[in-house]
């Protein structure tokens, strides 16, 4: 038997290990993942159908628009798919633990870029469910297609996923082996790249002006829609595939099934081709890209000393957090990525002209917005605020016995915590509404809403983390975040902020349409600020006294 | 320097420690045999304070650890048998890290962590990553970061396993060397031949009972009484009666 059979059979053991275990989790945890799986679905596929129904309610631009938009969604699938396999094969071919002992092994080198590839192409398998099924199933149900065309659209999803995860691992061995790594190099190809799109977009603009067809006429709504509309882009012979078939012309959406399966050989060919040859020597390269990594960031100890000059645990954590987190690409790039692409929305708000729009409107955007940054930022103190306490507990043969430092860790962790998420909410937050030139009431509010959602999220993160400890030594942080405490703390830290970013979106609403009145009129700015305060306090508060309490009468 | 009085640790129905008296005088080195689960991990987490005793009094150099744990954690170092260390941290920043958490005055942290290097023959690993360090090399950075603030009662657990020659002779020189400097040392070791070889007293605990107590000499003497033989014969015979007992 191939070796690559072996270790995807080996693989889908694991897999089904997993799923006959899954009953053994929390009951929290399977409710919450439940019913986020179940309300996704029923949402996207709602929205989808509400999406459907408003175009054809359009009469003949329907037909002239449904296609187009197919093939960007499929253009926008395909991208994240390259991402997901991207970030997959990198894992699979240069990280994880079993890589060192198959590469003892006698695997042949294109067998494990068949298994990666493969499962690269599992893991994209999201797409598939939650985002092909609501989409081609809301589109199916609004034009009464019969369930052979259900099938039909599996039988397209299967090459599509295969390829775009294939394309997301080429790309990034081409980007593992020839990425340059001195600093000089970096800044210039940054440099480039910066131009390029500067170029790129001025462009487009410059496009969007002088052409008045249809086509550009829409462009000028939808980006992109030129580009996704390319005939040799694989998304474009699934969306006009999928679409010939429903139609009834099978010859054409037959043509383009055979044109998308037979890439995926000639795809895996190739990366198999090109791995074997790249392969070995960027895998050096990466053994000694970590090395190198050992004295960078070293700067952040002599900058926390500057501005923390005395001496504590404050400190001690401050420099030692930082160093670890810059040190480890995986904690970073999650945080740039989240951030990242948060800012550069905030940033062109401009650019789409919610800036122009009535103040009501603008109010609108910039509490959704608001409400966006504050979910992105409870999603990623669960992720890296929460392990915290835990992850110390494994070297509590020195944090523990170093002079009143157990019984300050959940303070210390909170204030590192605090003032990470003070600083990227507040800048996050200025930003958005400075982009939107809103009045000085929703200004204000947001200034005194963001530093209260960091605090109950930090808060409430940390203080559950303490309570809910997980001392086993080998536990990464995401084991740790999956357990029953790990969850709860998912589940209250969106409901905190949904209960702490509505009602003074709701309010800021009632006073710029007018209809508040009297003393509510007079008073809404402090009442309003009060009830954010008094609420993040308690958000914040409680926990962290139960996680304090836990961590002092608790054996180690 | 380590003062135990009628300690008592339960972990449910578990019995741990039994009415633990055990009294290290300054500038000894204490060695504490058993089996495993006899209860000499738990014995030293009470004394660190990561474990809080049902009943009975604890005092290091002086220092009730019960009732003032900050106090006397100020004096105590503590070498786990598997510690952990930040992977992505350098030796020295480790060192540095440490000494921060003590409280330490900035520069006398890096003086310290000069010598503690020096002294462990680190200095070349100083910008090394912990993680790139092998077991005998990250067993000395624990305990360059152990003896860091200097402190007059170190307990250690296992401190030989996994290391090589050179380590071991380097760790046992040390651990006399600072015992002879005035420093309470109390160790826990399977390696019966090294107690014999560096411990001043020896104790036996098995299923929480301290069932033997002296130096090497007086359990030469009791195990005469008791058969003959050699420490190892009246390990295995103690530890065996209690438990066919």
């Amino acid at each position: 038997m191939r070796p690559a059979v072996v270790l995807i059979r080996n693989h889908l053991f694991g897999l089904r290990t997993a799923i006959r275990h899954m009953s053994d989790e929390p009951a929290l945890k399977q409710l919450v993942i439940g019913s986020f799986s179940v309300g996704w679905l029923v949402c996207l596929s709602w929205l989808f159908y509400s999406g459907f129904e408003f175009l054809y309610q359009l009469g003949g631009a329907a037909f002239f628009l449904v296609p187009r938009l197919f093939t960007l969604f499929f253009l926008g699938l395909g991208a994240m798919l390259m991402l997901s396999g991207a970030v997959t094969g990198y894992a699979q071919l240069f990280q994880v633990p079993e890589l060192k002992r198959l590469l003892c092994w006698p695997v042949p080198l294109h067998d494990l870029f068949y298994y990666s590839f493969i499962k690269a192409a599992l893991m994209s398998s999201w797409a598939f469910f939650f985002i092909i099924v609501p989409f081609i199933g809301a589109f199916g149900v609004y034009r009464g297609w019969s369930l052979w065309m259900i099938a039909w659209s599996v039988a397209f999803s299967l090459p599509f996923v295969m390829l775009f995860a294939g394309l997301g691992i080429l790309l990034m061995m081409l980007l593992v082996r020839w990425m340059p790594r001195g600093r000089t190099l970096g800044l210039l190809i940054l440099l480039i790249l910066t131009t390029g799109l500067w170029w790129v977009m001025g462009y487009i603009q410059e496009m969007r002006m002088s052409q008045q067809d249809d086509v550009m006429a829409l462009a000028r709504f939808v980006p992109g829609l030129e580009l996704a509309s390319h005939p040799l882009l694989p998304s474009g012979w699934m969306a006009r595939g999928i679409l010939a078939l429903a139609r009834g012309e099978w010859s054409r959406g037959l043509l383009y099934l055979t044109l998308l399966s037979t890439s995926v050989p000639v795809l895996y060919l190739g990366m198999a081709k090109l791995g074997e040859w790249v392969y070995p020597e960027s895998f050096q390269k990466q053994m000694r890209g970590r090395r190198d990594i050992a004295t960078k960031a070293s700067w952040i100890s002599q900058v926390i000393h500057q501005v923390h000059p005395g001496q504590g645990a404050i400190r001690a954590f401050g420099v030692k957090d930082s160093l670890i987190f810059m040190r480890d690409p995986t904690q970073w790039t999650q945080f740039f990525i989240f951030f990242g692409l948060l800012a550069l929305y905030f940033v062109n708000l401009g650019s789409l002209g919610y800036n122009k729009l009535e103040v009501v409107w603008a109010n609108l955007i910039s509490f959704l917005n608001l409400f966006s940054l504050s979910a992105v930022m409870s999603s990623l103190s669960s992720r890296f605020v929460y392990p915290q306490i835990s992850l110390e507990a494994r070297c509590l043969w020195l944090v523990g016995l170093a002079p009143d430092t157990l019984r300050r860790l959940i303070w210390v962790k909170f204030s590192i915590a605090f003032g990470a998420l003070l600083f990227v909410s507040l800048t996050l937050s200025s930003l958005s509404m400075l982009m939107l030139d809103l009045p000085a009431f929703s200004v204000q509010l947001g200034w005194v809403l963001m530093p209260c959602v960091s605090l109950a999220l930090s808060g409430m993160s940390t203080g559950l983390g303490g309570q809910f400890m997980d001392t086993h030594p080998d536990r990464t942080p995401a084991q740790i975040l999956s357990g029953y405490g790990g969850t709860l703390n998912l589940v209250l830290t969106l409901m905190t902020v949904i209960v702490l970013v509505l009602p003074p979106g709701i309010v800021a609403h009632l006073k710029i349409t007018e209809q508040l009145n009297g003393v509510l009129d007079t008073y809404a700015f402090p009442l309003t600020a009060l009830y954010i305060l008094i609420l993040s306090m308690l958000a914040g508060g409680i926990p962290m006294l139960l996680g304090a309490r836990s961590l002092r009468n608790r054996d180690f | 320097m380590i003062e135990l009085d009628q300690l008592n640790k339960h972990y449910g129905s578990l019995h741990a420690v039994r009415d633990l008296t055990l009294h290290v005088p300054g500038g000894e080195l204490f060695c504490f045999l058993g089996p495993n689960g006899a209860g000499k991990t738990s014995s030293i987490k009470m004394m660190t304070g990561l474990v809080r005793p049902d009943s009975g009094s604890i005092r290091l150099a002086g220092i009730d650890a019960v009732t003032s744990p900050v106090e006397a954690r100020r004096e105590l170092g503590y070498i786990p048998d598997m510690p952990f260390l930040y992977d992505r941290l350098t030796v020295h920043e480790f060192l540095l890290f440490t000494g921060d958490l003590y409280g330490m005055e900035r520069e006398h942290v890096r003086s310290e962590a000069e010598r503690m290097l020096e002294l462990f023959g680190l200095l070349e690993k100083a910008h090394t990553l912990t993680k790139e360090l092998s077991h005998g090399m990250r067993q000395r950075v624990i305990y360059a970061a152990s003896l860091l603030h200097n402190p007059k009662v170190l307990l250690v657990d296992e401190p030989f396993i996994g290391l090589d020659p050179h380590s071991i002779r380097l760790i046992k020189d040390l651990l006399r060397e600072r015992t002879r400097q005035g420093m309470t040392v109390m160790m826990t070791t399977h390696i019966l031949a090294i107690a014999e070889e560096i411990g001043d007293r020896i104790g036996i605990i098995d299923r929480g009972h301290l069932v033997a107590c002296g130096t090497l000499d007086e359990l030469h003497e009791q195990n005469e009484a008791t058969g003959g033989g050699r420490l190892e014969d009246l390990f295995l015979r103690l530890t065996m009666q209690e438990n066919a007992g």
